[in-house]
């Protein structure tokens, strides 16, 4: 019996280690910009194949692996927050166009990834319907910039948005990849070591090592660095920031990046860890790190990282014990029992409501 | 007439019923009380369950089976709507979310539900004449609540809350009046499109479906009738028509809902903006 609940002790803090490492990049931007960044599960998984890319083509070294699915997810992170988000915040000319480009060539990289270049001009239909679509594109993009409404959004535009970035990225890299589960090299093998009874994967030590080490780093750049001191300001008032000299547009954009380095890191040991990635699994991952940051207390980093290991530890104890088939259930009945008893959650600050 | 009612357009045409009656709930709840509901599809498939296995189990006919299975959806929307309608914006979207996910889960371990095989042989009871004519009826309904006084009661809520409460408005009630209609609706719609595939699995109501319904209603223009109807076709039907681009479909979704929300933030057809 002990055995079994040390082992799945451990098993829980490594699902909770990865848990909290993605909570973080939630519950940072929505301290910052006060939107749940849905398409933050789908750059989870985007670093899980970038690392998967760099593994199986250049090198299998652990650290190169996780520093660079880290910066290339950091600059999807800040694609996204640009394209999705900014435009909602203040419809710009400049930003509406950014908007419109990235869109288009979205598309266009959509429709190219399914035909050869050779065969590129044998369906005129494909570049019919990309014209087509260019010339709605400027339409809209006209009609917004002709209107007198020249305001932000409202926060259901920015969540709608946010999942519609969440479903653009997991979809193309399974237009790209293909939908199949892709089967991650071995990169690190560390063994077992036994105390008695009990048998201890280094691996999972590793996995936990690892996300403590991130979030020690991220707690210095938060409470240490100019930056950070920047984004707290930020989210405690962005106009009282602004009159600060603190550009909020940059550090809105410096927390996507961070947020989305976290989770590439979280992809890429989800990788190491089970062996396997498919496009899909963002999703799922997303929102149990969600639930784990509305849990700790949204808005609060030490929050995301408590959430975190507790929904991990949680899972795999109601897995192993009471009923295997409800994964995924336990979860949301957690989120749904917090959001009734406590919606604020563990660390989180009442908010008090302005009239 | 036979070319252009032939049985593949009049399958289109029962499916954009079908879906209008679906979005018409949803927008009842997103769009005229401003709830933003992520688990939409839950309700669908609870109304397609239901009705299913009171047809096969228990032998009812049809119409009896159909009001019946709206009438379990709108029940299971009230009794999630007590709890959770106290929350607000992202947090009872993101409630709504995880009331969605259980349901799957749940529907995927009952037995009766014959768990990820889902039920196959479901009597083909919906005829497209009988999805358009309760599509139209549904769209009266809709048109009539909305200038009544409980529907100027949930615009008054998605306007500002404070206000409408100060106002003497039970918001709570309201609210809960709202979901559990929209979701009557919900499940309504998931019965007649059971009838109309013959089989449902858990699979088909998941998160995604969710999406592609708050893609009808954002597209057409939230709190919107006609936009509603508009967007619950051409989402329905492009598809259809561009079948050589299936495999972008939910790629056009996402850049779907960017572009609206970045651009025409009220819709195709709305002309009013939703505030949370």
């Amino acid at each position: 019996m002990l055995e079994t609940v040390v082992q799945q002790f451990l098993n829980g803090l490594t699902l909770g280690g990865i848990y909290a490492l993605i909570a973080l990049g939630y519950t940072m931007v929505y301290g910052i910009v006060k939107l749940i960044n849905f398409a933050h599960g789908d750059i989870f998984m985007l670093g899980a194949f970038m690392g998967l890319m760099v593994a199986s083509q250049f090198t299998n070294n652990f650290f190169i692996i996780v520093i660079v699915a880290m910066a290339i997810c950091a600059v999807v992170g800040l694609l996204v927050e640009k394209t999705a988000y900014r435009p909602l915040r203040e419809s710009k000319p400049k930003n509406m166009i950014f908007t419109a480009v990235v869109v288009v060539l979205i598309l266009a990289v959509a429709f190219i990834s399914k035909t050869s270049v050779a065969n590129l001009f044998d369906n005129p239909s494909i570049f019919i319907g990309l014209a087509v679509f260019i010339v709605f594109t400027a339409w809209l993009v006209r009609g917004r910039l002709k209107s007198s409404n020249k305001g932000g959004s409202s926060r259901i535009n920015a969540l709608i948005s946010a999942i519609g970035m969440s479903i653009i990225i997991s979809n193309m890299v399974a237009l790209i990849r293909g939908p199949q589960r892709a089967t991650y090299p071995e990169v690190i093998s560390l063994g077992n070591i036994t105390f008695g009874t009990i048998t201890i994967s280094m691996l999972q030590i590793f996995i936990i090592l690892s996300s403590l080490v991130l979030m020690c780093i991220l707690y210095v750049v938060v409470h240490k660095t100019k930056a950070g001191v920047a984004m707290r300001a930020v989210s405690q008032n962005a106009d009282a920031a602004r009159l600060m000299g603190i550009n909020p547009n940059k550090i809105i954009a410096f927390t996507f990046a961070m947020g989305s380095a976290l989770a590439a890191a979280a992809g890429v040991l989800v990788g190491v860890y089970y062996t396997v990635a498919d496009p899909t699994m963002g999703n799922m991952y997303g929102l149990k790190a969600f639930v784990a940051a509305v849990l700790g207390g949204i808005g609060s980093i030490p929050g995301a990282m408590v959430g975190g290991v507790i929904l991990g530890v949680a899972e795999v104890f109601g897995v192993a014990f009471i009923a295997p088939s409800f994964r995924d259930a336990i979860a949301f009945g957690i989120l749904i029992l917090i959001l009734i008893v406590k919606p604020s959650g563990i660390f989180g600050s009442k908010a008090k409501e302005k009239v | 007439m036979d070319l252009i009612f032939n049985s593949y357009v009049l399958q289109i045409i029962t499916m954009c019923s079908i879906n209008i009656i679906i979005v018409l709930g949803l927008n009842l709840i997103t769009g005229v009380t401003g709830q933003l509901s992520l688990g939409h599809a839950a309700f669908a498939s609870i109304g397609a369950y239901a009705s299913t296995l009171l047809m096969l189990n228990l032998g009812l006919p049809f119409f009896l089976a159909l009001p019946l299975g709206a009438l379990v959806a709108g029940v299971s929307g009230f009794f999630l709507g007590v709890p959770i309608l106290r929350l607000r914006g992202d947090y009872l979207a993101i409630a709504t979310l995880g009331f969605c996910e259980i349901v799957r889960v749940v529907f995927l371990n009952l037995k009766i539900t014959r768990g990820a095989l889902g039920i196959s042989g479901i009597p083909h009871h919906t005829t497209p004449l009988i999805a358009a004519v309760l599509a139209i009826l549904s769209i009266a309904f809709m048109f009539n609540m909305e200038n009544s006084r409980f529907g100027l009661a949930l615009k008054s809520i998605r306007e500002d809350e404070i206000a409408s409460e100060m106002m003497g408005i039970n918001i709570a009630k309201y609210k809960i009046m709202a979901f559990a209609i929209g979701s009557a609706f919900a499940g309504l719609g998931g019965a007649l499109y059971a009838c109309q595939i013959t089989f449902i699995s858990p699979v088909d109501f998941g998160f995604m479906k969710s999406v592609e319904q708050l893609c009808m209603l954002v597209l057409g223009g939230m709190g919107s009738i006609v936009g509603v109807v508009a967007g619950s076709i051409i989402l329905t039907s492009i598809p259809e028509l561009l079948r050589f681009a299936s495999e972008y479909r939910m790629v056009m979704y996402g850049i779907v809902l960017i572009m609206i929300m970045a651009f025409r933030p009220q819709g195709l057809f709305g002309n009013i903006k939703v505030n949370l």
